[in-house]
């Protein structure tokens, strides 16, 4: 497994430094005063309902949005002060809209990460050879090297664009919805390898997501949102709570810990007496 | 790096046509030249019969006809190009190189010193009219700019709403000058439909330095322009620096565009056909694109202007525009209805 490719940049273990983060869009805060520091090898989910400001988390620390207050610092160096091809090292994202106009195939997708490794015209290194194969073998698309990208599945287009984020071999990685439109198989598949590069090649992913019992399966740490705002941050056991999750989504939250599984998973009934919904509502204040 | 014996093959293939595309256009005309004379003038071998009919043949053949496949190819392929990169940075299929209203402030600059009389007078050996049309194309270029900007940025959707507007502006300022001076109406309406007739030497040596440059540009961005082609978002994760590449990218296809419209009207159709038909063939990646639209776009003209040339016969000439559009909508439409998808039109 070459996972010498990996950068081994380390300033302590903070890779990101996210203080006092203000910013938005047309000078409306989006998220005021975020403070998160994402630490080297963790895999750290970012949760909260829609409109919470999750995607603008990743925006801003993918250098997409203008800060408007605090500082991100990235390898202990103010985002901004990184060209975007410099920064496209560092971090690579997996955007949220998949979609592709142009009939591109596959294999020209995934090799496009490549590009901010490349200096211009130069030449195809056996390396760069190598880091495809292996991010397209890994992720699973190698056999949809040569289709179009326009007439893939919204499944595997993700694991395409997936595969093109690895091909940049970056050590922080952005995810905003990675497995949103990925069957149950590849889903898990996924995960589990996104967080074997985290433990084992000390990857940094930071990754939005809805599934919480997904999240709570996977991610080490969980940062969760509402309005813009951090409601809670910790270690998935810590954060995975009754009263937090009901904080954040406003709904009746069952948590429970499975022997077997070491993880806590969590379940939303429909009304707060599971067993009178069960048998048919009787009770129901809709009947 | 793959598909290198497809690229051998369609490069040959445009090369053999691109000579004999160049022969035949040199042989057809009012004065009919064989083969083998083209190549006692041009070569030096082969027979002659006399020295005035050498003369003659050698003028029509090297000032008038090949100046003008010259002229036809470099505007062609400047067309070509512009369209290629309009349609990757505006992500949108029906985008051609007067979509930013290029061509509408060349035809109202074009108009402006028609009306004027100025068509007369000769500015470094060339008309005035191509000059006025020229300012007028890069006066529009910025007016669609700053109105095309939103938050510092050149944003594809408010650009292309821009240039509607600039355009069907200058358009209805051409129709108020055409009717307040009715004897320019013919000279009007005939610059805009585009002619590559009367244009000689000097004419392409005009537009040959904005088109080096601008075509270096654009072959220089050729990577950029695929992160491009995926929208703003992702080449901006991938690490291009998007508004900058856009604006210089933009600016190069609008210069050569304004170069080529001032110089020869308004030749539609091969700014839009040709990227479309090239993406079937060679596939979106930009570099081999560009190369080979490149080279269809200067083909295609130049088939179109012999046609436009030879087709009525007693030296009468039809506007090359009028070719281009009949010879193009039928072909466009046949991709359009068989391989939509290969065409980028998925979304």
């Amino acid at each position: 497994m070459p996972n010498s490719f990996y950068p081994q940049k380390t300033n302590g273990d903070v890779v990101l430094e996210i203080s006092d983060l203000k910013t938005g869009y047309r000078g409306r805060f989006f998220l005021d005063r975020v403070n998160l520091p994402v630490k080297r090898g963790i895999f750290l989910g970012v949760l909260g309902p829609n409109g919470s400001g999750k995607s603008t988390l990743l925006k801003a620390i993918s250098g997409t949005l203008p800060i408007m207050g605090g500082s991100i610092k990235l390898f202990g160096r103010p985002l901004d002060s990184y060209t975007g091809k410099e920064r496209a090292t560092l971090v690579a994202v997996l955007p949220q809209d998949t979609t592709i106009q142009f009939p591109f195939t596959c294999g020209d997708i995934v090799w496009m990460g490549r590009y901010p490794h490349k200096k211009r015209f130069s030449p195809v290194t056996p390396e760069d050879v190598e880091i495809v194969e292996w991010a397209m073998r890994i992720i699973g698309v190698k056999n949809l090297e040569h289709r179009l990208i326009t007439d893939v599945s919204g499944g595997e287009r993700q694991r395409v664009l997936l595969a093109r984020v690895l091909a940049q071999k970056t050590p922080l990685i952005l995810l905003d919805e990675p497995v949103s439109a990925m069957d149950i198989r590849w889903t898990l598949e996924t995960l589990r390898f996104l967080s074997t590069l985290c433990h084992r090649d000390n990857v940094t992913v930071v990754a939005v997501m809805h599934d919480i019992n997904m999240a709570a399966m996977f991610c080490d740490e969980i940062v969760f949102l509402k309005n813009g705002k951090m409601i809670a941050y910790g270690s998935t056991e810590e954060v995975v709570s009754a009263e937090i999750l009901k904080e954040v989504y406003e709904t009746d939250v069952v948590v429970f810990k499975p022997d077997w599984l070491c993880r806590p998973q969590v379940i939303f009934p429909p009304e707060s007496d599971c067993h009178n919904f069960r048998l048919g509502s009787k009770s129901s204040k809709y009947s | 790096m793959r598909l290198v014996k497809q690229d051998i093959v369609i490069t040959l293939v445009t090369i053999a046509l691109l000579i004999a595309v160049t022969a035949v256009s040199l042989s057809l005309g009012a004065v009919k030249i064989p083969t083998d004379r083209i190549f006692h003038i041009l070569f030096g071998f082969g027979t002659l019969d006399s020295h005035s009919e050498y003369e003659n043949l050698r003028y029509i053949l090297i000032n008038i006809r090949l100046a003008r496949i010259g002229l036809g190819l470099v505007v062609g392929a400047s067309l070509a190009l512009a369209g290629t990169v309009y349609q990757g940075i505006l992500l949108n299929p029906l985008a051609d190189p007067y979509t930013l209203g290029v061509s509408t402030g060349a035809a109202f600059g074009a108009s402006l010193a028609i009306l004027f009389g100025a068509g007369q007078w000769t500015f470094l050996g060339i008309g005035t009219i191509p000059i006025a049309a020229f300012a007028g194309a890069i006066t529009a270029l910025f007016v669609v700019y700053s109105l095309g900007r939103l938050e510092g940025r050149l944003h594809p959707t408010t650009l292309i709403l821009a240039g509607i507007i600039v355009s069907t502006f200058l358009s209805a300022w051409i129709s108020l000058l055409k009717s307040l001076h009715e004897e320019s109406i013919s000279a009007i309406v005939f610059w805009i439909m585009g002619s590559l007739s009367g244009k000689g030497w000097k004419h392409l040596f005009f537009i040959l330095p904005y088109f080096a440059i601008c075509c270096g540009i654009i072959f220089f961005y050729a990577s950029e322009l695929d992160l491009l082609a995926l929208g703003e978002v992702q080449a901006q994760y991938l690490g291009v620096s998007v508004t900058r590449v856009r604006f210089i990218l933009l600016s190069a296809a609008s210069f050569i565009t304004a170069a080529s419209v001032s110089l020869t009207g308004i030749i539609g159709f091969v700014g839009l056909v040709v990227p479309h038909l090239m993406r079937f063939i060679v596939g979106p990646k930009h570099q081999r694109l560009l190369f080979y639209s490149f080279f269809a776009g200067g083909i295609m003209l130049v088939v179109s202007d012999t046609i436009a040339r030879t087709i009525l016969g007693q030296g009468q000439e039809l506007p090359v525009g009028v070719v281009t559009a009949l010879i193009g909508g039928p072909f466009f439409c046949l991709i359009l209805f068989t391989r939509r998808k290969q065409m980028g039109m998925s979304s």
